[in-house]
């Protein structure tokens, strides 16, 4: 198997963590345990899992749809946030041109001037 | 009125508040921009009447989106108009095009929507996937906050590791989503970030937010529709943090405005377009954070009168339109007629319109065309003559026996029949009794000439040819003759029969071949 850590959002996580603490079991298990701890409904839990599959964390075997972890605790890496949902908050008719405009953080200077502005209007 | 007039006067109305904006985005209630954007969607969004079809034609004649009257459902018989025989059975050399009524304009202009409305749509269910996957906050702070808080609609609040801001969703179920990375200790900063989203909860910003994009999808084709979708945008937050600092009161200003710097040295974000709009959006916003003053009663004075000036000059002026059509002008028009010096005074030549002409019956079944005709010119109109064609529900041209009467057998797709009753200026007639269809089945009365195919005719389509007028004036329609290539013999949309009335004709100078009442060309003051 591939050597590479295995790079996890916090909500997959949450799946993989049922998986670590019970050992074995179906999806609907799963599905069950989430939806008490954190209001998900079935189909969102089974999509984590899904992903998780594609992800190499999760092994799936018949019958019953039974979820297996291929990796231990230790092997996962946080993922890092994907802007995904705040392209679209940030307006996503901005989006339609991200591919042409590049995407950076604010530089420190731009952070400065922008502190200073504060400063200024603070003054007056 | 059609969707590039409402562009157009849409368009007018974006600039004047685009130049507002500019002059005095720190200086009046941020609520003044928001509601002046509200009403800029109202003028893009009502009446919205899909243009069908995107010919010429529609692109400089005013439509009037009148229903086709009821009561000519209930008018009884008998026709008056069948007794006279209908003038001539003009045979047309036929129509060899077989152009699609549906031009290529429409068709780019669909496409461009569904595109765009398919990206919108594509993004928003996607990241709803996304936010589905958020975990729930157990924190004290959180709440306390969420019992305090005196909506009607419950609130959420949830985390995620997929945001590096909070952000606010839902319409009906609104869930304040945080970062993971907030630190939940600080809660003088929590109470900013809960006070502004909820300010965006109160508004009903999300909605607001789709009925903003919806208009873009519609005008996508109108550059200043993106301008004020960005605006728009940005003025909505502009709105809560003026919010929050009323709550929070004018000395947090500072503390509010740096924990929104630090929360953008967070994110990545794209850099505006070149030059782009106005400033960069984030120094547009700490500076009106720090500018923001206590609203006194001049600037409320005043935020007022500039909504009330701006409205009532850009948006009743296209609500006025629709009313009296032969003096509003759509802006399309008052754009080409300024740029083309064309004669100011159009107004002279108003308008006929075709409110609606329908298939009837008579008591023993036999079909007849009911047709009511509005004079919006100021002179009495004398005679008209107009073409008819009918075609069956689905739009198919049927070849009628239009002329039974004279036992000329033949059938055609048109027939061109003359009236001579007289038109008032500004009536609309209320009565106007009906062309007989021949059906060879039912009028035992009159030799038969076969069976038509007139008991399937369910839309009759008319177009003026020609309009005399009591001082001589005549009007001869200059789209007539492509109106007849286009829809003769042709199938047509049953989108287009339904929208087809009112039918309007504006009597522009073009259409004027010998004018006897010279008064009409008088400039008007």
């Amino acid at each position: 198997m591939d050597k590479k850590p295995v790079k996890l959002f916090d909500s997959e996580l949450k799946v993989m963590d049922i998986l670590w603490k019970e050992g074995d079991v179906p999806a609907r298990h799963v599905a069950d345990a989430l939806a008490r701890e954190t209001g998900w409904n079935k189909n969102t839990t089974y999509t984590l899992i899904k992903r998780c599959i594609g992800k190499g964390a999760i092994e799936r075997s018949e019958p019953g749809f039974m979820c297996h972890a291929l990796i231990p605790k230790e092997d996962v890496q946080e993922a890092e946030t994907d802007e995904l949902i705040e392209k679209l908050y940030d307006g996503s008719a901005e989006r339609l041109f991200s591919a042409l405009l590049s995407r950076k953080k604010l530089s420190a200077r731009q952070i400065e001037k922008l502190e200073q502005i504060v400063r200024d209007l603070e003054a007056e | 009125m059609n969707l590039l007039e409402m562009s157009f006067s849409g368009a007018f109305f974006i600039i004047a508040v685009f130049i507002i904006r500019t002059a005095a985005v720190y200086r009046l209630p941020k609520m003044t921009f928001v509601i002046l954007w509200e009403t800029v969607l109202l003028r893009l969004l009502i009446p919205f009447r899909i243009p069908f079809p995107f010919s010429v034609h529609t692109l400089i004649s005013l439509r009037v989106s009148t229903p086709p009257s009821v009561e000519a459902q209930a008018i009884p018989l008998p026709p008056a108009k069948s007794q006279r025989p209908p003038l001539t059975l003009q045979e047309m050399e036929h129509l060899a095009s077989e152009g699609t009524s549906v031009s290529a304009w429409f068709a780019v202009w669909c496409a461009g929507m569904i595109l765009l409305a398919s990206f919108f749509a594509l993004a928003y269910l996607r990241c709803r996937m996304e936010l589905r996957t958020a975990l729930p906050v157990n924190n004290a702070y959180a709440e306390r906050w969420l019992k305090e808080c005196p909506l009607k609609r419950r609130v959420f609040i949830r985390q995620s590791d997929r945001i590096s801001t909070p952000l606010t969703y839902g319409i009906f179920r609104p869930v304040i989503l945080m970062p993971r990375k907030t630190d939940w200790e600080r809660e003088e900063q929590l109470r900013y970030i809960f006070s502004h989203e909820y300010a965006h909860i109160c508004r009903f910003d999300a909605l607001t937010k789709l009925i903003a994009a919806f208009a873009l999808c519609i005008h996508w084709f109108n550059p200043l529709v993106w301008v004020m979708y960005r605006l728009f945008n940005r003025d909505l937050e502009l709105a809560c943090d003026e919010r929050v600092i009323k709550q929070a009161g004018q000395k947090q200003k500072s503390a509010y405005s740096l924990m929104l710097i630090g929360m953008e040295a967070q994110k990545s974000r794209l850099m505006p377009f070149g030059s782009g709009l106005a400033k960069n959006p984030v120094e547009e916003r700490i500076t009106a954070i720090m500018k923001t003053k206590p609203a006194t009663p001049f600037t409320l004075l005043s935020a007022c009168l500039l909504v009330l000036i701006s409205v009532s000059a850009f948006a009743t002026s296209a609500a006025a339109s629709t009313d009296d059509r032969p003096d509003g002008m759509p802006a399309a028009n008052v754009a080409s007629a300024d740029a083309g010096n064309v004669a100011p005074h159009k107004k002279n030549f108003g308008s006929i319109i075709h409110e609606s002409a329908d298939i009837l019956h008579y008591e023993d079944g036999a079909p007849y065309i009911h047709d009511i005709l509005t004079n919006n010119t100021d002179k009495t109109i004398v005679e008209t003559q107009y073409c008819m064609l009918a075609c069956d529900e689905d739009g198919a041209p049927l070849k009628l026996y239009w002329n039974f009467t004279d036992s000329s057998a033949e059938s055609s797709y048109e027939n061109i029949v003359r009236s001579e009753e007289n038109l008032l200026p500004g009536q609309t007639e209320n009565y106007r009794g009906g062309w007989s269809l021949y059906d060879g089945g039912i009028m035992e009365d009159f030799p038969g000439a076969g069976d038509g195919e007139a008991s399937r005719a369910a839309w009759a389509l008319l177009c003026l040819k020609q309009v005399v007028f009591e001082d001589g004036a005549v009007w001869d329609n200059p789209d007539y003759e492509s109106w007849l290539k286009t829809h003769a013999g042709q199938r047509i949309g049953v989108d287009e029969l339904q929208n087809y009335y009112p039918h309007e004709y504006r009597l522009e100078p073009a259409g004027w071949n010998r004018l006897i009442g010279t008064d009409w060309l008088k400039p008007a003051g």
